[in-house]
C-alpha cells in the first residue's frame, strides 16, 4: 500500500510539473482537469477552466466540428495524433489564437470514459518553420543567381532556381563542380587567393567582377558578393552573382563616348582650353600641350593669365574676362594674343572663344579654341620680307640706272653744252639766252635726278653701311633744311647685314620726312645705339606729336609700315607720342654676335 | 707754252665724247688719251709718260674702281695729277679719292663751266674741289675736330633732351613707370632709354647714372 501511495504522489507531481498540458475531457465534453502547464497555455486559472466545455478552448469556427471529431473519438477512442495532416490552433481566455499539437489518449475511471489530451504550443516551431519557408523562398526565388560552396573542397553544394536558369546546368550537374569553373578568368589559385580575406576572417564579405561562363558557353559579366557561413558542421560560401552585362554596356559606351570625345580633343588642329570664373585651366587638350610645351597636368589648375600670358597682355586679358564673367560684356568671340610657352617664347593665338552658362544662364566658364598663327605670322613676315628685299633690289636698279645711265647721259649733255659755249658768243641775244635756260633746266634735271636716286637707294648705304648712309643722310637734309638733324652713334661696331642696314635707314629716313612734313619740329635727334644683342634706333623730335592709338593717323604716316618693316627684322617698333608732346620713335632689332 | 696733256677716263663713251667736246675749243689741253677701264687706263699711261692729268671717275664698270686705279697711278706715276670727276657726292667717296691721291674733285652734276680751270689748276699740283665737295671737306674737318685723337676713347657723350629728362627723374628716384606717367611715353621706352644711357654714359648700373647726374649737376643735393 505504501507502494500505491507513493505511486500516487509520482504521478501526482508529474501531472503537475509536466511540460505539456494534460487535460481531461468526460463523456459530455466538460473538462475534468487541466494540470497547470495547460491552465498557463490557455490562460485560466484552475476553476475558471474545470467544468466548462472543452470547445471553449478551440478557434470559433470550428467550435461545432470539434464537438463531433470529439463524439467521434469517444465512439472508437484510440491513442492517436489530434488533426492528422490539419494545422490545429488553440484559443486562449483572451481570445488569442496559438499553434499547437494534441495526441489523444483514453481512460476508463469508475464505469466513466474520460478523453485525455496532451497539447504542446507549437507557436516557436512554426515561427522556425515560417522563416526557413520565407528564407527558402527568397533564396530560390531570388533574382541574383546564389551558389552555397563548400569552403573546405569548394565544391558547388547548392545552387538558386535563379541561378539553374541562367547558367543551364541542372543541380546536379552543378554539384560535380567547384566554384571556379564557372568563371573562365580564374583558376583554383586566384579563388583561394580571392576568398582568403573571408577564410581569415579579415573581412566579413568580398566583392570584386568576374566573367561567369554558361552550360552554352555564353558568357557574362558579373559582380560577386561572397560571405562565409557557418551551416550545420560546416562553414560554406554563398556566392551572390548579378550580371552586370548592362551596366558594363553602358560603362563601355560611356567610355567610348569619352573617349571619342577625347579624340576629338587630341586630334583637333587647335588648341583647347577651358578656364573657370577664376581664369583657372580645368581642361587643356594635347594639342595645347603640344604648342605650350607644357603636359596637361602642369597646366590644368593653373590660372591662365598668371601662368601663360606675358605682363602687358595679362592685365588687358583679365580685364576683359572679369568683365565678361560678371555678365558685363559679350564674350568677345574673336581674339588674338601671344601666349608664353614652356620656354617663355610668345606664340601669336587666334582664339575663338564660347560662353559657358549654368542653368541659371550665370557663366560659369569659357570654351576657347585657339590657332596658332607662328607659321603664318612667319610665312606673312617671309612673304613681306622677300616683298621688301624685292622692292629694295628694285630700288636699287633703278637707282642705278637714274644714277649711272640717265645721269651720265645729262653729263654728256651738260659737257656738250659746254663746247657750244665758245660758239654761242656771235648768236643772237635771243639765242643766248635760250641757251643760258637750256643750261639751267638741264642742271635742275639733273639734280632732281640725283636726289631721286638717292632717295632710292644711297651708293654709300650700300657701300659703305648704316652709319655712313645715315651720315649722309642727315648731312644732306642739314643742308637743305633748316631743321637741326642731330646724329649721335654708339657702339656701332656690330656688324648689321644688308637688309638689316637697309631696313633701320629706311626706317630711320622715312620718320625723318614724317617729322619734316607734319612735326614742326625744331630739332630731331638720330641715335643708333649697339647693345650687346641689339641696335637701338631712335628718332625724337620735339614737334606737334599725335595720337598713335588712332589708327588712320598712324597709318597716314606710313608707321603701319615701318612696323611691318620691324617686324621683318624681328624687332620691336614702339612710337611714343602725345599731341603737344613731341614724337619718340624707338627700333630695336636683335642681332647675333659673331 | 706746251698745252697740259691729260687722260679721260670713264666707261661711258658719251662722257668721253662730251669731255673732249668742251675742251675742244681749249689750246691749252689736249686729250692725248682716253680709257674705258682701269686696265686700258695703265696700259695707255705707260704709252704716254708725258701726260700730266687723268680725268678720272669712281665707278668704271667692270674690274678695278676709280679709287683703286687712282691709288696705282698716283704710286707708279709721281708726276701725274688726278682730277676726279664723279657723279658722287658722297663723303667717303670723296674722302676716299684723296685718300688715294687724288688732288682735285669735280661733280658731274654741278655744270661744266669750270672744267677747264679745274684742269689748269691741277695740272700745276693744287688741289681744286667744286662748291659742294669743298663743303663735304669742311663739314669733316669740323666734325673731326670734335672727335678724340684714339678710336679707343669713348666719343663725347652728347645727350637729348629726353635723356637729360630721365637721367634727371632717374637720380631723382622716380621709377620707370612714374617716368612713363610723367612724360608720356610707354614703359618700354623708358626702359630703353634706361639702357641706353647706361651705355652712352658707361656706368654699370643705377648708382653710376645717379653719379654722373650729381657730377655734373643735373640735380642737387
Amino acid at each position: 500500500m505504501e507502494n500505491l501511495a507513493s505511486h500516487k504522489k509520482l504521478l501526482k507531481a508529474l501531472f503537475q510539473s509536466a511540460a505539456e498540458g494534460i487535460l481531461v475531457v468526460d463523456r459530455q465534453g466538460s473538462i475534468v482537469l487541466a494540470n497547470p502547464r495547460c491552465l498557463q497555455m490557455f490562460g485560466y486559472t484552475h476553476d475558471e477552466l474545470v467544468g466548462q466545455s472543452l470547445e471553449i478552448l478551440v478557434t470559433p469556427g470550428l467550435q461545432a466540428a470539434h464537438a463531433g471529431f470529439r463524439e467521434g473519438f469517444f465512439q472508437d477512442p484510440k491513442i492517436r495524433p489530434m488533426g492528422v495532416g490539419r494545422k490545429l490552433y488553440g484559443r486562449t481566455a483572451a481570445g488569442e489564437v496559438f499553434p499547437l499539437e494534441v495526441s489523444l489518449s483514453h481512460m476508463e475511471v469508475d464505469g466513466a470514459r474520460y478523453a485525455i489530451g496532451f497539447i504542446v504550443d507549437i507557436t516557436k516551431q512554426k515561427q522556425a518553420a515560417d522563416e526557413n519557408i520565407l528564407l527558402s523562398k527568397i533564396f530560390h526565388e531570388s533574382f541574383n543567381d546564389i551558389y552555397i560552396i563548400d569552403a573546405q573542397n569548394y565544391r558547388i553544394l547548392k545552387a538558386n532556381t535563379g541561378a539553374l536558369k541562367n547558367i543551364g546546368y541542372t543541380l546536379e550537374e552543378l554539384q560535380e563542380l567547384v566554384a571556379w569553373d564557372l568563371k573562365p578568368d580564374q583558376d583554383q589559385t586566384d579563388f583561394l587567393q580571392r576568398v582568403a580575406p573571408l577564410l581569415s576572417g579579415e573581412k566579413k564579405k568580398i566583392i570584386f567582377e568576374s566573367v561567369f561562363v554558361r552550360k552554352d558557353h555564353s558568357s557574362f559579366p558579373a559582380e560577386i558578393h561572397m560571405q562565409l557561413f557557418d551551416h550545420e558542421d560546416r562553414q560554406v560560401f554563398m556566392e551572390t552573382v548579378l550580371d552586370i552585362s548592362e551596366r558594363k554596356q553602358a560603362e563601355a559606351a560611356l567610355q567610348r563616348e569619352k573617349e571619342t570625345a577625347q579624340r576629338y580633343l587630341d586630334i583637333a588642329a587647335s588648341i583647347f582650353v577651358v578656364l573657370d570664373r577664376e581664369g583657372t585651366v580645368m581642361l587643356f587638350n594635347r594639342k595645347g600641350s603640344q604648342i605650350l610645351g607644357f603636359e596637361e597636368e602642369e597646366v590644368i589648375g593653373k590660372n591662365w593669365f598668371d601662368y601663360f600670358l606675358s605682363e602687358e597682355e595679362k592685365e588687358k586679358g583679365q580685364q576683359i574676362f572679369k568683365r565678361v564673367m560678371q555678365g558685363e560684356m559679350d564674350v568677345i568671340e574673336i581674339y588674338e594674343n601671344n601666349v608664353l610657352t614652356k620656354n617663355r617664347e610668345e606664340r601669336p593665338i587666334a582664339w575663338y572663344n564660347s560662353l559657358i552658362r549654368d542653368e541659371q544662364e550665370q557663366p560659369i566658364a569659357v570654351l576657347s579654341s585657339g590657332v596658332d598663327l607662328t607659321e603664318k605670322r612667319k610665312a606673312e613676315r617671309d612673304v613681306m620680307k622677300a616683298l621688301i628685299e624685292g622692292q629694295e633690289v628694285e630700288r636699287e636698279r633703278i637707282a642705278k640706272e637714274m644714277h649711272d645711265g640717265l645721269g651720265q647721259s645729262l653729263t654728256a649733255m651738260q659737257l656738250n653744252l659746254n663746247a657750244l659755249q665758245a660758239h654761242c658768243e656771235h648768236v643772237a641775244p635771243e639765242a643766248k639766252q635760250l641757251f643760258e635756260q637750256l643750261k639751267g633746266i638741264l642742271y635742275n634735271t639733273t639734280q632732281e635726278i640725283k636726289s631721286i636716286s638717292r632717295n632710292l637707294m644711297p651708293g654709300v648705304l650700300r657701300d659703305y653701311g648704316l652709319v655712313q648712309g645715315l651720315e649722309y643722310l642727315c648731312q644732306t637734309l642739314k643742308d637743305i633744311n633748316l631743321i637741326q638733324v642731330n646724329l649721335q652713334v654708339y657702339r656701332m661696331d656690330k656688324k648689321l647685314d644688308s637688309i638689316q642696314s637697309i631696313g633701320l635707314y629706311r626706317i630711320a629716313q622715312e620718320l625723318i620726312n614724317n617729322t619734316l612734313k607734319h612735326g614742326k619740329a625744331s630739332e630731331i635727334h638720330v641715335q643708333l645705339i649697339g647693345h650687346e644683342n641689339s641696335v637701338v634706333l631712335m628718332v625724337e623730335d620735339d614737334g606737334t606729336g599725335f595720337d598713335p592709338t588712332v589708327s588712320h593717323v598712324k597709318n597716314g604716316l606710313g608707321l603701319k609700315n615701318m612696323e611691318t618693316r620691324v617686324k621683318t627684322l624681328n624687332g620691336t617698333f614702339l612710337i611714343d607720342s602725345y599731341p603737344g608732346k613731341g614724337t619718340s620713335v624707338t627700333v630695336e632689332i636683335p642681332i647675333h654676335k659673331e | 707754252m706746251n698745252p697740259i696733256k691729260i687722260m679721260i677716263v670713264d666707261d661711258h663713251q658719251m662722257i668721253r665724247d662730251g669731255i673732249k667736246a668742251s675742251l675742244s675749243g681749249e689750246s691749252d689741253i689736249e686729250v692725248v688719251e682716253e680709257a674705258a677701264n682701269a686696265k686700258e687706263a695703265l696700259a695707255k699711261l705707260g704709252h704716254h709718260p708725258d701726260i700730266q692729268v687723268v680725268v678720272m671717275d669712281i665707278s668704271l664698270g667692270e674690274g678695278e674702281d676709280g679709287i683703286t686705279l687712282t691709288g696705282k697711278i698716283t704710286e707708279q706715276y709721281k708726276k701725274v695729277n688726278i682730277l676726279t670727276m664723279s657723279m658722287h657726292d658722297e663723303e667717303a667717296h670723296v674722302i676716299n679719292m684723296l685718300k688715294a691721291g687724288a688732288i682735285g674733285y669735280m661733280l658731274k652734276d654741278q655744270g661744266m663751266s669750270d672744267l677747264v680751270e679745274a684742269i689748269k689748276t691741277v695740272a700745276v699740283g693744287e688741289s681744286y674741289f667744286s662748291k659742294t665737295v669743298s663743303d663735304i671737306l669742311m663739314n669733316q674737318f669740323l666734325r673731326k675736330k670734335n672727335l678724340p685723337t684714339s678710336k679707343k676713347t669713348q666719343p663725347q657723350v652728347e645727350l637729348t633732351k629726353r635723356e637729360l629728362e630721365i637721367l634727371k627723374m632717374i637720380a631723382e628716384e622716380f621709377t620707370n613707370q612714374e617716368i612713363a606717367d610723367q612724360l608720356f611715353i610707354s614703359l618700354r621706352t623708358v626702359d630703353t632709354h634706361r639702357r641706353n644711357l647706361l651705355l652712352k654714359l658707361n656706368v654699370k648700373n643705377t648708382a653710376g647714372l645717379v653719379k654722373y647726374a650729381l657730377t655734373h649737376h643735373l640735380i642737387d643735393l
